[in-house]
């Protein structure tokens, strides 16, 4: 991994507790009270901190709000509750003050480049538009030059004949460069990037990647990088947070949850990660049944029901995070305790890596 | 660009309906336009000829009790009729792709009261509320064209809200977003013009609404007394349906085939351009 500048020890972004309930009318009865309503928790107390230049992974299942936490960190849906503060300010106050100021502070790179443009505008409107709603550049002809700078840049040579094409008219590829320079035209010190590459060819995959790690280490923006792909996000990320329904249950840095997981889930994640070598017989920990929608967890573990190692205290109560040392935390009972369903599985996954 | 006129192009050959319907139209614009050139006579003028059948003394269609001469009557009239059906379609399509574009894109309780205050159009019998407005207002064209349009724009709010509903969850709308689009600008130029397609092909089929709208107005007597309209002949043909059908059935048919017009341009531009417009460029 690069040196990247973390001299400047002020958090860029600092997530206190941030909480996204959606509501749901249905009738249900809990505790013999009949309620016409209830909450669906998407995402549930998550906190981290991000420095200048870092790069958080977020990994986890499909449905576990991983989406939903990079739509409500750039205010694309208002938080239920929590806080987020950039550069020690709250950005509620800041979106609402200045939503132009946020918006150039705050950017985010979307899963699906087919559909991040509008198909009607052409290319010189899709990257025009921005610079002038923000006010970079002086007139036309030097927005003009940033934008055919951009398309050089993302590989479509001769960039005149490019600009006056409609996004349909490009592959996916080029499309999601556009879509991460255009992002990065605004300079943002935060930025969001949703499974930037899950819906793109394997072949062009790391290309992408290794633009948007240039591009993030030129301008030092922070990342939030959200994948279900453990290998892409140990590649990218300093830190790397596991969710599951909602919550994080293990964050630290990459190498340290990678190579020393201590939640049942992540090991399980971990222990499921395809191998490059097809005729090698891996043992993976099993887990039953699919995440069940975040309604209702507690009081327990949420993960307690599939997990393998579960006791009845999994079942009473949340277990608060155990603190692993060097910034790295778990939210199980048994961190740090022996497992030996894990050790026999993962790791040798584990020793390769290294 | 070409490439989409190419598709348009090649959609527009394979769909029967929009063919016979432009050549239609053109046919009809072409009355209207080339009215005071075509007719044989003014349509104000009274001839010797009171009565006549179709092909006496010269007049094509005949002429009615009072000696107009029908054809000429009829082009002339074709002249209210597109130009009441065609501005009351636009004020309808304006008006409901404006309120439906919003109660679909802002949602909540905006789209609540919105969609309530559509469903009370829908109720309220227009025709009747058109005649209030009428007769409180009096019957010229002006009021006639504002009337009818203010009150047919609920379908297409309808159309444009869901289309809007559809829109404002996909991810260009959420990066015009994110880009620091204010709501107003994403609604005006993304929201409107991607979901417009079908707006515009029910717009067009309202158009013959309108037309027979007017004309039943004028058939009772509450259209503008001082322009020819068709449904005004058909109402000064009534008493003589039995000795000089021709009167009635003339202007009739002229409705008839112009409503015609107006379903097939509609109904083809609908198969041509939505829903699927994206897919064919």
């Amino acid at each position: 991994m690069a040196e990247r500048i973390t001299t400047n020890d002020q958090y860029v972004l600092e997530v206190n507790n941030l909480s996204k309930w959606y509501v749901q009318k249905k009738v249900v009865k809990k505790d013999g009270k009949v309620s016409k309503k209830q909450d669906i928790k998407a995402v549930d107390g998550v906190s981290f901190t991000l420095k200048k230049g870092e790069i958080l992974g977020v990994i986890g299942e499909s449905g576990c709000g991983k989406s939903t936490l990079g739509r409500v960190l750039i205010y694309l849906e208002d938080p239920t509750g929590g806080q987020i503060k950039l550069f020690g300010e709250s950005a509620t106050a800041m979106v609402k003050r200045d939503p132009l100021k946020f918006r150039r502070t705050c950017q985010m790179i979307f899963q699906n480049p087919f559909d991040t443009f509008d198909p009607r505008y052409t290319l010189r409107k899709i990257l025009m538009n921005p610079l002038k709603l923000h006010n970079i550049g002086a007139d036309e002809d030097e927005r003009l030059k940033i934008v055919l700078g951009v398309l050089e840049r993302s590989g479509l040579r001769p960039a005149e004949e490019y600009i006056d094409r409609h996004p349909h008219e490009l592959s996916g590829g080029q499309l999601q460069r556009i879509s991460i320079l255009r992002s990065m035209l605004l300079e943002p010190a935060f930025m969001v990037a949703d499974e930037p590459v899950s819906m793109l060819d394997v072949s062009i995959r790391a290309d992408i990647i290794n633009m948007l790690q240039e591009l993030v280490q030129e301008h030092h923006t922070s990342m939030v990088f959200i994948s279900h792909d453990i290998a892409t996000t140990r590649y990218i990320s300093d830190k790397v947070a596991v969710m599951y329904l909602g919550r994080v249950v293990e964050m630290g840095d990459t190498d340290e949850v990678l190579h020393n997981p201590q939640h049942p889930y992540t090991k399980v994640l971990i222990s499921n990660c395809a191998s490059l070598n097809p005729l090698e017989k891996k043992e993976v920990i099993k887990v039953s049944g699919e995440p069940p929608t975040p309604i209702d967890n507690g009081p327990g573990c949420y993960f307690a029901p599939r997990c393998y190692r579960a006791c009845d205290k999994c079942f009473k109560e949340y277990p608060g995070p155990v603190d692993l040392g060097n910034g790295h935390w778990a939210s199980c009972y048994f961190a740090n305790e022996k497992d030996e369903i894990a050790d026999k599985t993962i790791a040798k996954d584990i020793a390769d890596a290294k | 660009m070409k490439k989409k006129i190419e598709a348009v192009k090649r959609a527009y050959k394979n769909n029967q309906q929009l063919k016979v319907g432009t050549v239609l139209l053109i046919f009809l614009l072409l009355c209207a336009l080339l009215a005071s050139v075509l007719a044989p006579y003014s349509p104000y003028v009274l001839t010797e000829d009171i009565r006549v059948g179709p092909g006496v003394n010269g007049h094509l269609l005949g002429t009615d009790a009072l000696g107009h001469d029908i054809l000429s009557q009829l082009l002339f009239g074709a002249r209210t009729s597109l130009r009441i059906g065609i501005v009351a379609a636009l004020i309808a399509g304006t008006i409901g792709t404006l309120i439906g574009g919003i109660a679909g894109f802002f949602g909540g309780k905006v789209d609540k009261f919105i969609v309530e205050f559509i469903n009370v159009f829908v109720m309220t019998p227009s025709f009747f509320l058109i005649l209030i407005v009428v007769a409180m207002f009096g019957s010229s064209m002006k009021y006639v064209m504002i009337v009818i349009g203010l009150t047919s724009w609920p379908g297409n709010a309808r159309l444009m809200r869901a289309q809007a509903i559809s829109l404002r969850n996909r991810t260009f709308v959420k990066s015009c977003q994110a880009m620091g689009e204010s709501r107003l600008s994403i609604m005006f130029r993304h929201i409107i013009p991607n979901g417009i397609f079908p707006i515009i092909a029910n717009t067009t089929m309202r158009v013959s609404g309108a037309i027979l709208m007017e004309s039943g107005l004028s058939f009772l007597g509450l259209g503008d007394p001082n322009v020819i309209s068709w449904g005004q002949m058909i109402s000064n043909g009534k008493a003589y349906l039995t000795n000089a059908p021709w009167i009635s059935i003339v202007p009739g048919l002229a409705v008839v085939l112009t409503v015609l017009t107006f379903f097939l341009i509609g109904d083809g531009l609908n198969r041509v351009i939505a829903p699927k417009m994206n897919a064919n460029k």
